[in-house]
């Protein structure tokens, strides 16, 4: 074993099946949508190098601009709509309450359910006709909305599923590295006088910061790559106000078979998501804690 | 040693891209697997092993072939008309081996453009005319079937159906249905409402009040999906502008900067403010919207023929109750009430890559002749081949309506979609779109669809 473990060029042998395949799946792919991106191209035809004007027309295209704009909303949302309960509710549940694990699956659950399921469920929510929020609202006297119809609460409607799926999985993410707090840190605090309140406050979340900087980097990078509940809920519509990068991407590409424009947005995505990890790294340094 | 490692990590780069590019071809295909998938893989089993066996008794070509018509149960009147074609090809064409795979319309164009990508296409394939097909023969994937098609085989095909299979003077589809676009009414809910079934522009504005007025969905409309829109603006063009100026407009010869496209845009913008759709058409979902008429809770829908078997399916509120009239005409609007919107525009397409471009073209030809007489007997649409029907009383009452509206049909707008394709037929979408929404006014409007012209 030692003499394997000296023997540098093992190393080779165990790395690069899977370097190959991350090349295969991951880089070769978005090395290829940077070409096709500089490309002016229907999918079939012959290709026309037109260098960085997709990029350029991309800047000027008031849906992209839109959906870029959704894409930055949603992580936000996300920030405050998934990390602050997510983080509220592992605190709670990390105190040994009566039920811990009761409710921590309960808060899973939406996390487990396909996007599909959760998408046709709040699509007949949301029904104008026969949805239950419109007989709730009506029925305590408000009027209905057409909440995916309507540009004005498209956005909100949408959005809402996709916060509300996640907070459980952030929540185990959060409880786990609560958890792996060792126990005599908060007894030192008790014994200090310190009240529960303070102890979440001055203990618990400086010492999770690493992990908290893990769910923070997972609730940005999946809003700005979001594709699969607004596919669902809304295609993008009406009239482009939920369209989110990815959906306009696949729209370009496979209805308006506008493939080198679809492939600028992609590296878009790309871009930006690294662009956004970078930040997040930068911003949010921490010293990894050892117990 | 190091000679060794290299040639390891060689081997191993090259199977692992091996693997990487057969994971790839398969996830096309997996991705878009359905139930008839099985049967189909099935079937290909078999005609491998009687291909063995049949070679002394003249050889047996299997033919691959794709489509939308996803599900063998379907009671659409195309989807009927497909499986009956399938199952009678094997008796008829005891030469070929047909084998199927359908894919669920929307999946099947992007598995189509995929496949197309990496030149995997099928013998023959489903696909839509004119503006959607056209990239396809630019880029020469498809295969001219003039050499096949003989003077006979042309005497029975019906005048116009071609149309939007011809480029350049080559022919690449055989047609199989002419659907219509017509104003469905339900009768029941005009006379419940004491409305009267609208024969002006006038009184179908005041239909549409009257419904409002009584709770009712004057108009259903899915525009969800964006492409129910094109309809309602197609007609409204094609009664404004008449369908010759309309079609020039859209293949570009025309212009839709002028005043009767402004009219026509005009129009559907008051006709969506004045509730004429209800009001969450944005947020309906064509399937919805066909639902909502079903069931009644709608008093009229402007759509294409293939609605007939949904109005008279047994599980049809509305069933015997249902009405088909032509879109009124528009006062001082050039178009006369025997226009219409529709047209044949679907078709079979042979690839050019295929191997058996004799018993393709054949597979192609026959779906479509045999497609043509059943699915205008399931009560899709009007038939594109001369044929003996036979006993009609069993017709779909609807489809026989039809077929005595357009008797005298002056001329046709085939749908907008099809026609344009790609981006064009996108941003057509969308700007229509706006200016149901009212986000847009109709001069901006037609501006932008000039545009597209230029």
């Amino acid at each position: 074993m030692q003499k394997m473990l000296g023997n540098k060029k093992a190393y080779w042998v165990f790395v690069i099946p899977a370097l190959v395949i991350y090349l295969v799946m991951a880089f070769i792919p978005i090395a290829m949508s940077g070409y096709y991106s500089t490309m002016q191209w229907d999918g079939i035809g012959a290709k026309v190098f037109i260098g960085i004007d997709n990029y350029l027309e991309l800047v000027k295209d008031e849906a992209f601009l839109l959906s870029a704009r959704n894409s930055l909303i949603l992580a936000v949302a996300s920030i405050v709509g998934q990390l602050i309960p997510a983080l509220f509710f592992a605190l709670v549940l990390a105190r040994n309450i009566k039920g811990e694990r009761a409710y921590r699956t309960i808060y899973f659950i939406p996390v487990l359910l396909s996007t599909v399921v959760i998408g046709q469920l709040f699509l007949k929510i949301y029904n104008p006709d026969y949805g239950a929020l419109n007989a709730i609202l009506t029925s305590l006297g408000f009027e209905g909305k057409d909440w995916l119809g309507d540009k004005r609460y498209v956005l909100a409607s949408s959005f809402f599923p996709i916060v509300w799926q996640y907070i459980g999985y952030h929540m185990l993410i959060l409880y786990t590295g609560i958890k792996s707090v060792p126990s005599d840190i908060y007894e030192a605090a008790q014994i200090d006088g310190a009240n529960e309140r303070q102890i979440a406050w001055h203990v618990t979340i400086p010492l999770i910061k690493s992990t908290m900087k893990v769910s923070l980097t997972f609730a940005v990078i999946g809003s700005l790559k979001l594709f699969d509940l607004i596919w669902v809920l809304t295609k993008g519509g009406p009239l482009h106000a939920s369209e989110v990068p990815s959906t306009l991407m696949y729209t370009s590409i496979f209805t308006r078979m506008e493939y080198g424009r679809g492939s600028a947005m992609a590296i878009f995505i790309v871009a930006e998501c690294l662009l956004f990890y970078f930040l997040i790294e930068k911003f949010f340094k921490v010293e990894n804690t050892t117990y | 040693m190091k000679k060794r490692l290299l040639k390891m990590i060689s081997l191993m780069m090259a199977s692992v891209l091996v693997l990487g590019c057969t994971a790839c071809g398969n996830s096309g295909g997996d991705a878009a697997e359905t139930g008839t998938n099985e049967t189909a893989e099935a079937d290909g089993a078999e005609a491998e092993a009687s291909d063995a066996g049949a070679e002394a008794d003249g050889e047996k070509v299997t033919i691959t072939l794709w489509s939308q018509f996803s599900d063998p149960n379907s009671t659409d009147g195309n989807y009927v008309a497909f499986y009956n074609a399938l199952e009678s090809i094997k008796t008829d064409m005891p030469n070929v081996e047909v084998v199927h795979e359908g894919t669920e319309s929307e999946s099947y164009k992007v598995k189509l453009k995929t496949a197309m990508a990496g030149n995997e296409l099928p013998d023959v394939f489903f696909n839509w005319g004119a503006g959607t097909m056209k990239p396809y023969v630019d880029a020469g994937l498809v295969l001219p079937l003039d050499e096949y098609m003989t003077d006979d085989v042309k005497g029975r095909i019906l005048g116009g159906t071609l149309d939007n299979f011809v480029f350049d003077g080559k022919t690449y589809g055989y047609p199989y249905s002419v659907a219509v676009a017509s104003l469905y009414v339900n009768t029941e809910l005009f006379e419940q409402n004491n409305v009267k079934i609208p024969e002006t522009y006038d009184e179908l504005l005041e239909a549409v009040d009257a419904f409002n007025a009584a709770g009712i969905t004057p108009i259903s409309l899915g525009e969800k999906d964006l492409w129910p829109g094109l309809m309602i603006f197609g007609i409204h063009a094609i009664r404004m502008a008449g369908a010759e100026d309309f079609n020039a407009a859209l293949n570009g010869t025309g212009s839709f900067d002028t005043p009767e496209m402004a009219e026509a845009a005009k129009r559907v913008q008051e006709l969506a403010a004045r509730g004429g759709f209800g009001s969450s058409a944005m947020g309906t979902s064509e399937d919805d919207a066909v639902a909502a008429f079903k069931q009644g809770r709608a008093a009229m829908m402007f759509m294409g023929s293939w609605l007939n078997g949904d109005c008279e399916a047994d599980d049809a509120a509305v069933k015997g109750k249902i009405s088909v009239i032509k879109f009124p005409v528009i006062e001082g609007g050039k178009g006369t009430i025997d226009e219409f919107h529709g047209g044949s525009g679907e078709t079979f397409l042979v690839s050019s890559s295929t191997e058996h471009p004799v018993e393709a073209a054949a597979v192609a030809q026959y779906i479509c002749e045999k497609m043509s007489k059943d699915q205008y007997l399931a009560g899709s649409g009007m038939p594109a081949w001369e044929a003996e029907m036979g006993d009609t009383s069993e017709l779909n009452r609807l489809s026989q309506e039809i077929a005595t509206l357009t008797a005298d049909a002056t001329g046709y707008v085939y749908w907008l979609d099809s026609l344009t394709g790609g981006s064009k037929a996108d941003t057509l979408m969308n700007e229509i779109a706006k200016l149901i929404d009212g986000s847009e006014t109709p001069e901006d409007f037609c501006k932008n669809l000039q545009a597209l012209n230029e």
